[in-house]
Formats: structure tokens, C-alpha cells, sequence
């Protein structure tokens, strides 16, 4: 399991505001934690998968989308700084992310 | 049959032409004359650029991809040998873009509806290509939901047949082969457990939270009534509509079709609209525990077992397919048949 360091939130923060930034044509500094993706930025289902294939990449993940799919149903995430958080869990969980509902 | 057309550019038209960037079809994506072409060529361009930056694809794919045709002309389909539509949900329109696109399109081409209600023979022209046309009915998020209802009408030929079933192995996605009898059983299933659930709330056990609660916290990884709302209570109406149609006793579905329809009258459309059953954002309100909530799950459970035996067996579907099958639907980690499979 990855350890999430102060400097992976940062980056992956980095990573979320700027691609909403560009993707939604938003000045990145009307951007935070407590924007809502659908109401605000009018973002998509879209966007998100295509945030997880960045951070697959980025991070040489090992994780099956369905994993995401069945993980995000029960955790649905609606502002920015859900999507980081959820991100995060992605990085130090990957396929193992479902076991956090087992053991809750 | 490589050279593919999606038709529409809602939830399911641009999901569907996303998904399958990711293989190896020459893709052409035709939207709507209401359509923004504009945006949705300049974003396509954008997530192929940053697709390129991050490495997820290849210079030979990106520049494969910068060649795919988006247009509201359908003429550029004429060369293709599938087209899935993915229009509304209304059968005039449907049978409009098709009986068009007929005339435009070489004959061997395969017509595929998107449909997730409509049977494909109540849309499709009844000229030549009558042995060419299926119902091919994906989920959302196309990317994450690993089931496909197909479905044929009496005349598909067994070329057709074959024709989908191996673009459905290309692009990595299981499906579940149906006559139109049994077409959208996934929905089908699900639709009885959400006339029984609002039954319950109808009857002054819970509301309409609570109960979306309790199914979340013992059964499905969603609630039935955010699940419509999502969905919109207008295309749920029609869903139901269509899925009852010739159905000699349709007083079981009442609750629910009269429930749907006095929201639909108030504008109250769900998720799209702030309110349906629920308002959104979720009131603050804490959620009271359900009395005899444990009678209330178990009589759910066996109301969801009962119908998964019964589509199962009229469908003729093999058990371990439609356990696979709801386990994607509903996102299970354990099917229904789970026990029964050796």
C-alpha cells in the first residue's frame, strides 16, 4: 500500500485544479475543495474517468476500473475535494480499495 | 464491421463514443442539429491533447483519433457498417432519424438502438434491411458497467447476429442475448423491487430517504428513488411506460406510474430539476431508524429474488450469465445465484 505523503495531496491537488481549470474553461482560482463538479463546473462522468486514467498512468497504478465503478457508487463524489480525497484512496489502495467497505 | 457511427451526444451517445475510442473501430460520431459542435469538437480535441501529454495513449492512436469525423450531417454514416443510436426516448423521432438514415446508408449496414425501452421492430423501417436491426442497450457509465442487453427481433438474420456478437467481444463487453419479449429484463427486475419500495413508503413505514437508506445500508450500493431521480422522473415515466405495454394487469406498476406522473405534472424531474422524490442538495435532516426495518429488507430481498427467478426462467438466460450480469447492474459483489453456481 502507498504511503500518501504531504507532497502526493499537493500534487494530485495540483493535477485535479488545473484539469478542471482547463477542461471547464474556469480560472483556476475559482477552484477549490468546496466547488461542486456538476452544479458549478458542469463537469461529467467523463471527466472523472479521465482523471483516473491520468493518475493510472502518472502513478503506475494497478487498479481495474470496476473496482472504481462499484467503489464510487457507495461513495459518490460531488466536490472537488471529494474527487482529491477519493484520488488519494486510489493511489494508496488501488485494487484493495474495496476492502475499506468490508472492514466498515 | 470496424466502421462504426454513434448517433446522439447526451449521457449515453458521448459515453458511448469515449468508450469506444479505446479500440480499434473507425469511429464517426453524428450529434444532433440542437447540438454545440463547436464545444464538442473543441473538447474532444482537448482530451486527446491531454490524453497524449499524460502518455495514456500513443502518437499512432492520438493521430489515429484526430482523423474520426464529428458532424451534424448524417450523410458522413453513409459508409458504415454499424450505427447505434443514442437519441431520446421517443419513438416518432427515432423511427424519423432511422427511416433517413435507411435511405443514406449502404445496405449492408447493421442499425442498432441504444433503446433502453423501446423494442427495436417499433423503430426500425420495415424495408430490406429489416434482418439488420437490434436493440444494443448499454449502462452508465458505459466505461464502468461491463453488461450490454442485445436484443434481437424475429427477423435478424444469424449474419447480424454474428456480426454484433463479435464487435461486442472487440470492445470487452458482456452481454446478455434477448428476443423482444424479454428485452430489458435488467430493468424489468429492478422495476418491481421499485414498486414494492415505494408501496412501503406509500403504506407510512419510512419516507422516501429513509427508505433509500435502508436499501443502501442491506441491499444495493444505491437507492431506488435517488436512482430514479438520477435517471429523471419524465424517463423513468416513459421507461415504465413501454416496459408495461400489453401487459394484461398493470395495476401492480399503478403506485409507481401515478406517483411518477403527478411529479412529472409539478416539473419536479429529479436530480436535472433540484427535486424529484428528493430535493437536491439532500436536506439536513437526520434520518430516523425504521421501525421493523429488518421485516421491511427481508421482504425486499425476497421481492428482488423472486423476480430475478422468474425473468430468469422465462428469458431461458443461463443462471451464471444473469448472475454476472447483476452483479454489473446493480455494482454486487455477490450475485444472486452466488450459492447455486459450481
Amino acid at each position: 500500500m502507498a504511503k500518501i505523503t504531504e507532497s502526493t495531496r499537493k500534487e494530485v491537488t495540483e493535477i485535479v485544479y488545473n484539469f478542471f481549470a482547463e477542461e471547464c474553461e474556469v480560472d483556476k482560482s475559482r477552484i477549490d475543495n468546496n466547488t461542486n463538479i456538476i452544479k458549478d463546473l458542469d463537469g461529467d462522468s467523463l471527466m472523472f474517468l479521465e482523471m483516473i486514467e491520468i493518475f493510472k498512468k502518472k502513478y503506475n497504478l494497478d487498479i481495474e476500473l470496476k473496482v472504481i465503478g462499484k467503489y464510487a457508487v457507495k461513495h459518490p463524489v460531488a466536490t472537488i475535494g471529494q474527487l482529491i480525497d477519493m484520488q488519494l484512496l486510489i493511489i494508496e489502495r488501488e485494487n484493495r480499495l474495496l476492502e475499506l467497505d468490508n472492514k466498515n | 464491421m470496424y466502421k462504426t457511427a454513434i448517433i446522439g451526444e447526451g449521457k449515453m451517445g458521448s459515453g458511448l463514443f469515449y468508450y469506444l475510442q479505446g479500440f480499434d473501430l473507425d469511429l464517426t460520431w453524428v450529434c444532433s442539429c440542437e447540438a454545440d459542435l463547436g464545444r464538442i469538437k473543441k473538447q474532444f480535441s482537448k482530451r486527446i491533447n491531454r490524453s497524449l501529454e499524460a502518455g495514456t495513449i500513443s502518437e499512432n492512436k492520438y493521430h489515429s483519433l484526430r482523423q474520426i469525423v464529428i458532424s451534424q450531417d448524417p450523410q458522413v454514416s453513409k459508409d458504415c457498417d454499424l450505427i447505434i443510436e443514442a437519441i431520446p426516448e421517443n419513438i416518432p423521432l427515432k423511427k424519423e432519424l432511422f427511416n433517413r438514415l435507411d435511405s443514406l446508408v449502404q445496405p449492408a449496414c447493421i442499425f442498432a438502438s441504444n433503446s433502453s425501452s423501446i423494442n427495436p421492430s417499433l423503430i426500425f423501417p420495415t424495408s430490406q434491411r429489416k434482418n439488420k436491426v437490434v436493440g444494443l442497450h448499454f449502462f452508465y457509465p458505459v466505461a464502468l458497467k461491463n453488461i450490454v442487453e442485445f436484443t434481437v427481433t424475429p427477423q435478424t438474420s444469424s449474419s447480424a447476429l454474428s456480426a454484433i456478437e463479435d464487435f461486442l467481444g472487440r470492445i470487452h463487453r458482456f452481454y446478455l442475448t434477448l428476443d423482444e419479449k424479454n428485452s430489458f429484463i435488467l430493468n424489468k427486475i429492478f422495476l418491481d423491487f421499485q414498486v414494492e419500495a415505494i408501496r412501503i413508503v406509500d403504506k407510512g413505514y419510512c419516507n422516501y430517504r429513509q427508505m433509500d437508506e435502508l436499501i443502501k445500508t442491506t441491499l444495493f450500493p444505491f437507492g431506488v428513488f435517488d436512482f430514479m431521480d438520477n435517471v429523471g422522473i419524465d424517463t423513468m415515466l416513459a421507461s415504465i411506460k413501454n416496459y408495461t405495454y400489453g401487459y394484461p394487469n398493470k395495476t401492480f406498476y399503478d403506485p409507481l406510474i401515478i406517483k411518477l406522473e403527478a411529479l412529472a405534472a409539478q416539473g419536479k424531474l429529479g436530480f436535472k430539476t433540484g427535486e424529484g422524490f428528493c430535493k437536491y442538495p439532500p436536506e439536513d435532516i437526520p434520518l430516523k431508524e425504521i421501525p421493523e426495518s429488518g421485516s421491511i429488507t427481508e421482504h425486499l430481498r425476497q421481492t428482488w429474488i423472486s423476480s430475478v427467478r422468474r425473468y430468469t426462467a422465462l428469458s431461458h438466460i443461463p443462471v451464471v450469465d444473469m448472475d454476472f450480469a447483476l452483479k454489473e447492474y446493480y455494482g454486487l459483489e455477490k450475485g444472486p445465484f452466488e450459492n447455486t453456481i459450481k
